[in-house]
């Protein structure tokens, strides 16, 4: 009988850390090629699909060769409509998470290294009654006060897009402000940000250049999530009539829009862009839960510190 | 080996995309049917005052509810409703003297008198109740009073022939509810018993209606907003009466013998009409470009199905005025001419503020598509009902593009639609023209029904002419009804009401 020796302990090789990146289960493949193809349809499809606005005599004419997601009730091709709608959908989730996290990691890092005191305190309550705010009912009410025309904020315009981006993003603040929050103070307890203070660099550069590159990677499980809710988040705005405006396509509008067909047996109207945007929402949910398992939570132990 | 329970996050959202696959597996409601006449509607109107309140679905909710001095027949000739016989008009014309029908009572049981005729007259006249009466009354409407129990004296600042016209169509409340719009207190054949916020609105018959008994025990508004599902209603029989159908959702209630479809012509204005005191619309040049590239056609063939009549001037088919042979306008847009017009505009463009609703979005949209194709750049601001109704009384639009039921306050005619035209109106659109204000002054103050038709098509003319108003289409009404009730009345129709208060079970008696 013989005793297994214990693996001596080896730096994982880029090979090896590659391989266990990849995801591992078929739910996470079939994630990656929703989000890949919404992606796709996005960057790709406006420039392959013709112009959104443009009208033909078919009215409400079925998917063909001509027009493979059908015409809406204008004649315009609901394929190209669709792909604008897409790129719409994608920027406004870009943005409203670039700009989610533009605010909150320097708050919730600040918050973390000043973990208990005052500057936490405030930070954090802040937060917490942003967050008590659904961000639906957040954004309908800014949108029902404000109005679906272009606001001004002195002489800067901000358009309907903008005001979305802006509320989607505030939205997202308390949340990953409380993910960085978290991560930095495990972080600000380990040897090495002690190790940076003895030798005397910088406070300012210890948690921007060092701690705030270590907790990526659970923020980036965030951000993929965000990017789900965000989709979905745009997408109902524009249900309700309340997202980005006419003529431009939102899948949002679009399903909205094609409802009303659906008992006359239009169903690809509607059914076609709702397709798009859950596999947008699908893909970006299941991308950030395989990286959440791969990264944060179960993973974080394999994550090698800078 | 134990298959294993737990279910991940991710497993779970992997069965997402069945969900819309079992919610198409599920089976709508029905509703019963009985002694009740129902009738979808597509919105539930905030604002139950119909005194205030410029929504159609108000007016319609308030049709079997409330009742006017004076209501039309079969012929649209006004006769006496609740006033007891014509008014007497003094030798100068300024003070009107109608007697009133004894025996009638509101439905909290109170007698009606003339002092409730008087606060609800007083009530549309002052500028701050917000009604859009006030456009009527203004500079005419001095007061009113109960010289006795049934009769009530009108004294005008000036004589106005128009008034016999508004005593047909103005509804008259118990003085104690002229400034409530949570619910509404008339005289009808039918009492609001139930407002149910974004459900609908229930009546009863009135016991005490001082006209023929009421046919149906209960009367029921079901808010269907979307016009599809309301045809579906209507097919499947849970409704009897389905209002405002899309066409696109007709097809839905072909070869259904127990459903009919009317489609009328009714004053239905789609009010389309520019700023015309401010740039870019103070050039006529460019205003015509506009109206040139207009696709009129395109907006009746892919909204309307082809069934409306396209636009010219601002009164429509179904409006005292109309004049069928005015051709001005192309029923395609004519790109070259508008470019022609366009010569020297720097920039053409503009914005275009209408009122949120698929018709609506979809006529700008087309409309924006015949634009663009001229040179003209059009940005779409599409408001909700009271921020459009902000900026359309503000004035603060280039463009302004609304459906507005003229049928409610002016009967077979619109001339409330007309008063932006008028330099001196509460709701003057900056348009500047010495003719068409001493026609629009005449219009409203002659008795003469003939002469005021004259003038109304010179005015319809000359505002196509100089394109300040010009709608794409005339609309029809369109309404559908169930074999099990007695036909709608097309007369009532074209002046934009269902008639509900005279309609029983088909084949006459109750429905039991």
């Amino acid at each position: 009988m013989s005793a297994a020796l214990p693996a001596p302990h080896r730096a994982p090789g880029r090979a090896r850390r590659r391989a266990r990146f990849l995801p591992r289960d078929g739910l996470t493949w079939f994630g990656a090629a929703c989000a890949a193809l919404f992606c796709l349809l996005a960057v790709l499809g406006p420039l392959l699909a013709g112009d959104p606005n443009a009208a033909g005599p078919d009215v409400l004419a079925a998917p063909s060769a001509a027009h493979p997601f059908g015409t809406d009730q204008l004649g315009r091709d609901l394929l190209a409509r669709t792909a604008a709608g897409t790129r719409v959908s994608l920027t406004v989730s870009l943005a409203a998470v670039a700009l989610g996290l533009l605010a909150a990691l320097p708050l919730g890092v600040l918050a973390g290294h000043h973990g208990g005191r005052f500057l936490d305190d405030l930070i954090m309550r802040v937060l917490e009654i942003v967050q008590a705010l659904p961000m639906f009912v957040l954004a309908m009410f800014v949108i029902g006060l404000s109005g679906t025309e272009t606001a001004h904020l002195g002489p800067i315009p901000v358009t309907m897009t903008a005001k979305v981006v802006l509320l989607l993003g505030a939205a997202f603040v308390p949340y990953f402000a409380r993910v960085a929050r978290a991560e930095t103070m495990a972080e600000t307890g380990q040897e090495y940000v002690a190790a940076l203070r003895v030798v005397g660099v910088p406070r300012m550069r210890i948690l921007f250049g060092e701690v705030l590159p270590n907790i990526a990677p659970a923020v980036v499980v965030q951000a993929f999530l965000a990017m789900a809710l965000a989709v979905f988040a745009e997408g109902g705005l524009g249900f309700l009539g309340l997202g980005v405006q006419l003529p431009q396509a939102t899948l949002g509008n679009l399903t909205g829009g094609g409802t009303g067909y659906l008992p006359a047996g239009v169903w690809w109207y509607s059914v076609l862009p709702g397709a798009v945007m859950l596999a947008g929402i699908l893909g970006f949910n299941l991308i950030g839960d395989a990286l959440s398992d791969t990264l944060g939570g179960r993973g974080a132990t394999h994550v090698e510190k800078r | 080996m134990t298959p294993s329970l737990s279910w991940s996050r991710r497993r779970f959202l992997g069965l997402l995309p069945a969900v819309p696959l079992l919610a198409a597996c599920s089976t709508g409601s029905r509703a019963g049917g009985g002694e009740t006449l129902r009738i979808g509607v597509a919105a539930g109107p905030g604002n139950l005052n119909p005194l205030d309140s410029g929504s159609e679905v108000t007016r319609w909710i308030a049709e079997p509810v409330m009742e006017t001095l004076y209501d039309y027949d079969e012929r649209l000739r006004s006769v006496p409703l609740l006033a007891a016989d014509e008014p007497a008009v003094s030798a100068d014309g300024l003070t009107w003297t109608v007697p009133l029908k004894r025996g009638v009572t509101f439905h909290n049981g109170d007698a009606f008198t003339a002092e409730h005729v008087a606060a609800s007259l007083d009530h549309v006249a002052a500028f701050a109740g917000g009604s859009e009466w006030v456009v009527y009354f203004l500079g005419y409407y001095s007061g009113a009073r109960a010289v006795d129990p049934y009769t009530v004296e009108i004294r005008l600042k000036r004589p106005y022939g128009l008034l016999r016209s508004h005593l047909t169509n103005l509804p008259i409340t118990h003085r104690a509810f002229a400034d409530r719009k949570d619910t509404m207190m008339g005289t009808g054949p039918y009492r609001l018993e139930r407002v149910s916020a974004g459900l609908g609105y229930g009546m009863t018959a009135h016991p005490g209606y001082h006209g023929p008994p009421p046919a149906y025990a209960r009367m029921e508004f079901q808010i269907i907003p979307d016009g599809s599902t309301r045809a579906v209603s209507l097919r499947a029989g849970t409704v009897d009466l389905a209002v405002e159908l899309p066409v696109a959702a007709l097809p839905l209630l072909a070869d259904r013998p127990e459903v009919t479809v009317h489609r009328v012509d009714a004053p239905i204005d789609i009010l389309t009409y520019v700023k015309a005191g401010d740039p870019p619309f103070d050039d006529v040049d460019f205003r015509r470009a506009v109206a040139y590239a207009a696709d009129r056609q395109g907006v009746n063939d892919k909204v309307f199905g082809g069934a409306a009549a396209l636009g010219q001037g601002p009164i429509g088919p179904a409006e005292r005025g109309y004049d069928p042979d005015l051709r001005v306008f192309p029923a395609r847009p004519d790109p070259a001419r508008a470019r022609e017009l366009l010569r020297g505009v720097a920039d053409p463009a503009f914005t275009l503020t209408v009122s949120a609703g698929q018709v609506m979005e979809d006529i700008a949209q087309i409309l924006a598509q015949g634009w663009a194709r001229a040179g003209i750049s059009v940005k779409l601001e599409v408001l909700q009902g009271g921020p459009w109704a902000q900026r359309w009384i503000s004035g603060a639009y280039q463009m302004i593009m609304n459906r507005f039921s003229s049928g409610f306050t002016s009967g077979d005619a619109n001339y409330l639609a007309l008063s932006p035209a008028q330099s001196r109106s509460v709701l003057a659109c900056g348009y500047e023209n010495r003719a068409v204000d001493t026609a629009l002054d005449r219009v409203w103050t002659t008795a003469d029904q003939d002469e005021r038709d004259r003038l109304l098509r010179e005015v319809n003319a000359t505002l196509a002419e100089d394109a300040v108003m010009f709608p794409p289409v005339y609309p029809k009404m369109i309404v559908g009804q169930r074999a099990g009730v007695s036909p709608l009345d097309p007369a009532r129709m074209r002046i934009s009401r269902l008639g509900t208060p005279r309609l029983r079970p088909a084949g006459g008696g109750k429905r039991g």
